[in-house]
């Protein structure tokens, strides 16, 4: 049995670091994000458990645990235990495709390791037909509970992260076209080539992305599926304790992951910022030190829309997504394919 | 404006970085947070909150048990217990009930008082783990409540 | 709680199969308090709505009666409990016509300062729960760091922070404090970069118009014929404020104006409300030029016994037009109160402005009503 995993034990390894090192960043991302929005709204955030707060997710992830487990009577059982488990489990697998670092990231014993666990032609195929599974999750969570509320949360939800994937699909596409390639470490080899990050050429793309990013992730101002003021908790009302936390989980492991791909598609992945003029200072960092930074960036962005908007309508981000969107995808699409045609004439 | 400015303004989310430039100062200006129990709050002297009944410098009651607080107590939460004392055809007191379970801190009593015996007093920690605990007598309300003090 | 007709949009007909009905409360974050609204719901689209109340029922007009005149002010405040002072100024401006109390003019000018700065109080909760129900979570806790300084003023001058009990029939429970002036100024010098602030958070961001635009649209004729007042009813156009169309306290005297919209949808009552917060600003500011001196409390016997009668008092609380009617048999106790609270005539028109929007307006429309259970319940 053990002969079998022998040819795949570097991949085996790399995956144990990632979903520890992804486990605790999903946890002090929460940190993180009461701390920042605390302080834009002029409060501190988390302060008393440990220095500044900084113990506080480890208090919470111990509360979930150790809550009780309930199921409303009502509730369909088998779908009411899946659903979380459908929302969390494709969030985690999509890091395995995520470059962190390029091709030659780290020397061990002589050896050199890539910074990723699998380099997949189709990865950002991949990517998205498996974080769209996490819909799944939200409308069996929604209809299996059995309560109003949770099922008006899923029926949006569904609605809002189907219509979102369309644009957002096609909003990559323009960086698909200028990399000719869908494997993430080819397009920020790409970028490398260029010499620019496709965020420049693919303004109008990235800018659709990050809509659609979070509209995916149900961030605000499209937090619609758990608008909390109207449909108290949205899909996962009724759901407590380690459930709960599994949602939660999957919330901002899909946060990470929208971020993480937006940095590599658009901000050249693990790529040094101005290279002629940074190179010979800080050569010697390690290039998932500069994905990190781009990741958090996004992330930071996430937090300071939610301290900041207020949220959309069901129908208007509907509308928001058909009318404006879609179309402005298109035309991009267009516009690059043949910009990328007259060059290569 | 004209409409076309206006599209620009729109195209170029104008309307929302100007709310993020909002946020984004209010995160670098010093938070309100008053983190309780290591801090208190500064508490105005008129504030009312738990009763107390004053002394003289012999530690003698101030109460001349006129009555007059429990008359105008809108929820009827202080009894006087007073006895006619037959030679001096004055009024003594032989005990004070303030049942704060009723009260709500609308100071009439205090304002009433004519010789500014009963007062509310700024201290405000005034939760108790047992609700016969509100039910001050006159020993209690000289000496002040059994203060709680919440650690760190 | 039915009334006017409903619009079109709401007598087409439909197939009862697809109504299903939704309630929202008591128990719900944003039906500010234990309202219990009956959704039925056509998909997210409302198709009739009912609104059920009382869930905060506590018979303050019964408790009144069973009180001394001045015995029943305190309950008073525990109707609008967001704007203490205003339902305590109304019920002892009540009481103060009845017996013929003339109040002194430094009285008279503290007070109006205290209710305009609960004015300003009850319209930051309004700005912050409003918002946080449309989604902007961030106004919210601005709102309450300024609503904080208000409270301290409160709470320095009539020494409680929420149910003050500040005056008292003849005038005030207690002169003006030391540094009170200072800090109200300085107040009212803060107060206004901060309205700029909630602005520029709020009222030209594409979010915000799209969800207050063109929602709970009610026209003028409407909004009198359902009994709105307060800056709902000033919102659809209707230029009315009790404070300049019959001047009680002090108002006569100073200089201010009354703000309308024009559409009469969720917007411009919002609008109306921040420049509300400007003009009340404006007023304290007078206020506090022209503060007289004297006393601060007219003689008034211990135990009032008002002359038999009856009388009605109304004052402009940030709410609408909230109003006393007192009989008097010649006794100690009022013989009957009755409370015209604004917030349960508002209430009123919740049917009319929901029916046809989804439910997310529910809750923008909920909130641009600016309803207290307190009050509604008494």
């Amino acid at each position: 049995m053990l002969e079998l995993f022998k040819p795949y034990t570097e991949e085996l390894v790399k995956i144990v670091i990632l979903l520890a090192l992804i486990s605790l960043a999903i946890a002090y991302l929460t940190w993180l994000e009461r701390k920042v929005i605390g302080h834009i709204q002029s409060r501190l955030g988390p302060m008393r458990v440990g220095w500044h707060g900084l113990l506080q997710p480890i208090a919470d992830g111990i509360k979930f645990i150790i809550k009780e487990d309930i199921i409303p009577a009502k509730a369909d059982r088998f779908g009411f235990i899946l659903a979380p488990l459908l929302a969390f489990i494709p969030a985690f697998i999509v890091f395995a495709l995520i470059p962190f670092d390029g091709p030659q990231a780290f020397t061990v014993g002589g050896k050199t390791y890539s910074g990723y666990v699998a380099d997949v032609d189709i990865a950002l195929l991949f990517v998205m037909a498996i974080t769209s599974i996490c819909v799944l999750g939200l409308i069996v969570g929604g209809w299996a509970s059995n309560s109003k509320y949770p099922l008006l949360g899923a029926l949006r939800s569904v609605a809002q992260l189907v219509s979102y994937e369309i644009p957002m699909g096609l909003s990559v596409m323009g960086v698909v076209l200028m990399a000719g390639s869908l494997s993430l470490v080819r397009i920020v080899q790409a970028q490398e080539r260029l010499g620019w990050w496709f965020f420049l050429p693919q303004l109008v793309g990235f800018v659709i992305y990050f809509i659609c990013g979070v509209a995916e992730t149900n961030r605000n101002p499209f937090d619609l599926p758990e608008a909390e003021a109207e449909l108290v908790g949205g899909y996962h009302t009724e759901y407590s304790g380690f459930r709960f936390a599994l949602f939660f989980l999957a919330e901002y492991a899909n946060m990470i992951t929208i971020s993480a791909v937006a940095a590599t598609l658009f901000l050249g992945g693990w790529l040094m910022p101005f290279p002629s003029l940074l190179a010979p200072y800080l050569s010697w960092v390690p290039g998932i030190v500069w994905f990190s930074l781009k990741v958090f960036a996004f992330l930071f962005l996430y937090l300071w829309f939610r301290g900041t908007f207020p949220r959309y309508r069901f129908d208007q981000l509907m509308g928001i997504m058909w009318k404006i969107l879609l179309p402005v995808a298109i035309a991009n699409i267009l516009v690059t394919a043949g910009v990328m045609l007259y060059l290569n004439r | 404006m004209t409409p076309v400015a206006q599209l620009v303004k729109k195209i170029l989310f104008i309307d929302l970085f100007q709310g993020l430039a909002i946020t984004i100062r209010e995160m670098f200006t010093p938070a309100v947070t008053e983190q309780y129990p290591r801090q208190r709050s500064h508490v105005y002297e008129r504030f009312r909150g738990e009763p107390r009944m004053g002394v003289d410098a012999n530690g003698k009651t101030l109460c001349i048990a006129c009555n007059l607080c429990a008359q105008v107590c809108p929820e009827n939460c202080i009894t006087v217990k007073r006895e006619k004392n037959p030679e001096t055809k004055k009024f003594e007191l032989t005990g004070y009930v303030f049942d704060m379970r009723r009260c709500m801190f609308c100071g009439f009593c205090e304002e009433i008082c004519p010789t500014d015996c009963i007062q509310l007093t700024p201290a405000y920690e005034l939760a108790r783990y047992d609700v016969r605990d509100f039910v001050l007598e006159l020993p209690a309300l000289e000496r002040g409540m059994d203060k709680t003090h919440y650690r760190k | 709680m039915s009334n006017t007709a409903p619009p079109a949009a709401a007598t087409a007909p439909i197939l009862k199969e697809d109504v299903m009905v939704l309630n929202m409360g008591p128990q719900h974050p944003s039906t500010h308090g234990v309202l219990r609204v009956i959704l039925k719901l056509d998909g997210e689209k409302i198709v009739d709505l009912d609104c059920d109340i009382g869930y905060l029922h506590r018979g303050i007009e019964k408790i009144a009666e069973n009180r001394s005149y001045t015995g029943a002010a305190p309950y008073m405040d525990r109707l609008d409990y967001i704007a203490a002072v205003s339902n305590n100024l109304a019920y002892v401006g009540a009481v103060e016509k009845l017996a013929g109390v003339q109040v002194p003019p430094k009285a008279q000018h503290v007070r109006v300062i205290l209710t305009e700065l609960t004015r300003i109080a009850s319209h930051l909760l309004w700005l912050g729960t409003h918002a946080m129900d449309i989604g902007a979570l961030t106004v919210f806790l601005y709102c309450f760091r300024e609503r904080e300084d208000i409270l301290n003023i409160l709470e320095m001058t009539t020494g409680a922070r929420l149910t003050t009990n500040a005056f008292r029939v003849g005038g005030l429970a207690a002169d003006i404090p030391d540094g009170f002036v200072e800090k109200t100024r300085a107040f009212c010098d803060l107060i206004g970069g901060r309205i700029d602030e909630y602005e520029g958070l709020l009222s030209a961001n594409r979010i915000w118009l799209s969800r207050t635009r063109g929602i709970g649209v009610i026209n003028a004729g409407d909004a009198v014929a359902i009994g709105l007042s307060g800056p709902s009813l000033r919102g659809s156009g209707v230029k009315w404020d009790l404070r300049k169309a019959q001047p009680y306290e002090a108002y006569s005297k100073f200089e201010f104006d009354i703000p309308t919209g024009a559409n009469g949808d969720t917007y411009d009552r919002y609008l109306v409300r921040l420049e509300e917060m400007r003009q009340a600003k404006r007023i304290i500011l007078q206020a506090l030029d022209g503060m007289p001196e004297g006393d601060f409390r007219a003689k008034v016997p211990r135990v009032l016994k008002p002359p038999a009668g009856e009388v009605y008092h109304s004052i402009e609380a940030p709410k609408g037009e909230l109003g006393f009617y007192l009989v008097s048999d010649g006794s100690a106790n009022p013989y009957r109160v009755r409370i015209k609270g604004p917030s349960f005539f508002n209430l009123q028109a919740m049917r009319r402005l929901c029916i046809g929007h989804f439910v997310a307006d529910v809750v923008a429309i909920i909130g641009t009503l600016d309803i207290v259970l307190g009050e509604i319940d008494r």
